[in-house]
């Protein structure tokens, strides 16, 4: 209990010093000025978002291979934390969009390729909600988890080798290729924090996951031995040899 | 089931449960070379693939044929799939005609994207009744106490989805070029290579994801929101090289042809190394 | 500053989407907490 008090203060002081670092200490960029400090966090989130991701891949493969209901856990805790942060990452975006191109939303190949992500692990958590039995939606949800992850670079590659095809208004959300060194520091000090913050959302879901295993398995035992869960008192006619 | 009989038929299961290996009637040539050659000639992983081969009754590629007859006698004999599939398809590039009115040059340039999309469309919701009706009587148990790998079932109702597929789509190729004014002369073979491999692709997906789905409920809605963010790249991959057929010069277009080819391999491994996680309990 | 409004409302974006989430997880969590504790003592009761 102590460590994770000690663990959050500690990740407490980094955000608020990449918060710092961002819009006081990184200097102001030659086009973009203020707004600029946004890809900060925003590039930040996309850098957890994919850690999340992976984590999900290969606790989704481990599921598979071992069985272990705990792979499991780790699986949907790194695909709803991917969520979260992609769905940071394409409402920072847009944000960041309008101001300097006027426009929210345009169809390059890294927006289209990032919404289909979000798609695809959105439609991972919905798939997981739509099963009922445990032991099926674990596998059946790891089984779509590795099929979408392989669909990853083949959406990214596809996406790019087509809008190389039909280039659009030069919009890349990049910096140039050069970043002046107090800017990447900046860069690493926030990519580090928003990693950090993402560790500890997932480390929090898979506990919350690993409860509720608990959880049932509980309410399973109870039932097996026949006590009526409601009233907490075992009825005459299920204590004689159980249901 | 007697040594050296040909052919096994379709659901003898050996009720006992105790096999030997001389009971199997798989192909006999391979029976006569596997035991002819001497034991310490024969690595050991090619042994134990063998020794494994022989505790199922048939090969894979048999046991996919039978299923594959299977789904096909079953289909043709009410061909309601298949005429639903292609009169939706039709709906869906009728509705899209109104969403604009395609003048030639349109036609040539929105025309292929179309076609893809009513093929992607009418595919999810064909492919949704694959699994999903075995759940009724519970026949995939029935199919997975069968001596047969898993990835025969899979491979048979893949291979039998896609034949529909196909039959779908040489119905409906031909009325969309009417319809939309483009023509399909010389560009015939290269388009059905195109075809080929992107209906593939859809089908081999599209099956695994209603083994998927089967098991879940809503499947008829889930089936879509599974599988066609999944296919993004093999549509913009198919819409490419049948657009690069129906341009002014058709030429076939082989990064996006390679693409496909290589979408294919990845998912149809995938569903192989993952089918007995697929098709278990 | 330029821009002000759309800077504040992207911070305010990725920490508020991390702090809800983050607060909503705790909150279930102690829920299951509070459900296992019931189960154990009804469990032990038996």
């Amino acid at each position: 209990m102590k460590a994770r008090l000690t663990i959050t203060a500690l990740v407490a002081l980094l955000i608020f010093c990449a918060g710092y670092a961002a819009l006081f200490i990184a200097p102001d960029e030659a086009t973009m000025h203020a707004i600029q400090r946004i890809f900060y966090f925003h590039v930040a989130c996309w850098n957890a978002m994919f850690c999340a991701f992976f984590v999900a891949f290969y606790a989704s493969v481990a599921y598979l291979v071992t069985g272990k209901r705990k792979w499991d856990a780790l699986g949907v805790s790194g695909v709803e934390v991917g969520v979260i942060c992609c769905t940071i990452g394409l409402v920072t975006g847009p944000l960041w969009a309008r101001p300097v191109w006027g426009i929210w939303w345009t169809w390059d190949a890294k927006l289209t390729s990032t919404f289909i992500l979000w798609l695809l692990f959105i439609a991972y958590l919905l798939l997981r909600g739509l099963i009922e039995d445990p032991e099926k939606k674990a596998s059946l949800s790891a089984i779509f988890a590795i099929f979408a992850s392989l669909d990853i670079p083949l959406v990214y590659l596809a996406n790019r080798l087509w809008r190389t095809q039909h280039p659009q208004p030069v919009i890349a959300g990049g910096q140039g290729s050069g970043l002046d060194p107090t800017m990447s520091k900046v860069l690493l000090l926030c990519l580090f924090a928003v990693f950090c913050v993402m560790i500890l959302v997932l480390i929090d879901r898979y506990r919350l996951e690993q409860l509720r295993n608990e959880c049932a398995e509980l309410k399973f035992e109870i039932e097996s031995q026949g006590i009526d869960a409601f009233d907490g008192a075992a009825t005459p006619a299920l204590q004689k040899g159980g249901q | 089931m007697r040594r050296g009989e040909g052919r096994c038929s379709q659901f003898d299961v050996h009720a006992s449960g105790g096999r030997e290996p001389q009971d199997f009637a798989c192909p006999k040539q391979i029976i006569v070379i596997a035991n002819a050659v001497p034991r310490f000639f024969i690595p050991a992983a090619l042994r134990r693939a063998r020794d494994a081969e022989r505790d199922l009754l048939l090969t894979t590629a048999q046991a996919a044929g039978i299923i594959l007859a299977k789904e096909l006698r079953l289909e043709f004999r009410t061909r309601e799939l298949l005429t639903a599939t292609v009169i939706f398809a039709l709906v869906v590039v009728v509705l899209f005609s109104f969403a604009f009115d395609p003048t030639a040059a349109e036609s040539r340039r929105y025309g292929p994207g179309l076609l893809w999309i009513a093929f992607l469309f009418a595919g999810s919701l064909m492919l949704n009744p694959s699994f999903a009706r075995e759940q009724n009587n519970e026949t995939l148990d029935a199919l997975r106490m069968a001596p047969i790998s898993s990835f025969a079932i899979l491979l048979g109702k893949i291979l039998a989805n896609f034949i529909f597929m196909s039959l779908a789509e040489l119905v409906l190729v031909p009325v969309f070029a009417v319809l939309y004014n483009l023509s399909l002369a010389g560009i015939v073979w290269r388009l059905i290579l195109v075809l080929v491999l992107g209906t593939w692709g859809l089908t081999v997906t599209g099956t695994v994801f209603s083994a998927v789905s089967a098991h879940a409920r809503m499947r008829e809605l889930l089936l879509p929101l599974l599988l066609l963010p999944l296919l993004t790249p093999l549509l913009i991959a198919a819409v490419e090289s049948t657009s690069a057929l129906f341009a002014e010069q058709p030429a076939l277009d082989r990064t996006w042809l390679a693409f496909l080819a290589g979408f294919d391999i990845v998912f149809l491994t995938a569903s192989w190394l993952l089918c007995d996680h697929l098709l278990a309990e | 500053m330029k821009n002000f409004e759309f800077l504040f409302t992207a911070w305010m974006v990725v920490w508020a989407v991390f702090f809800v989430y983050e607060v909503s997880v705790a909150r279930r969590i102690t829920q299951v907490r509070e459900e296992i504790e019931r189960l154990k003592q009804q469990l032990q009761q038996r």
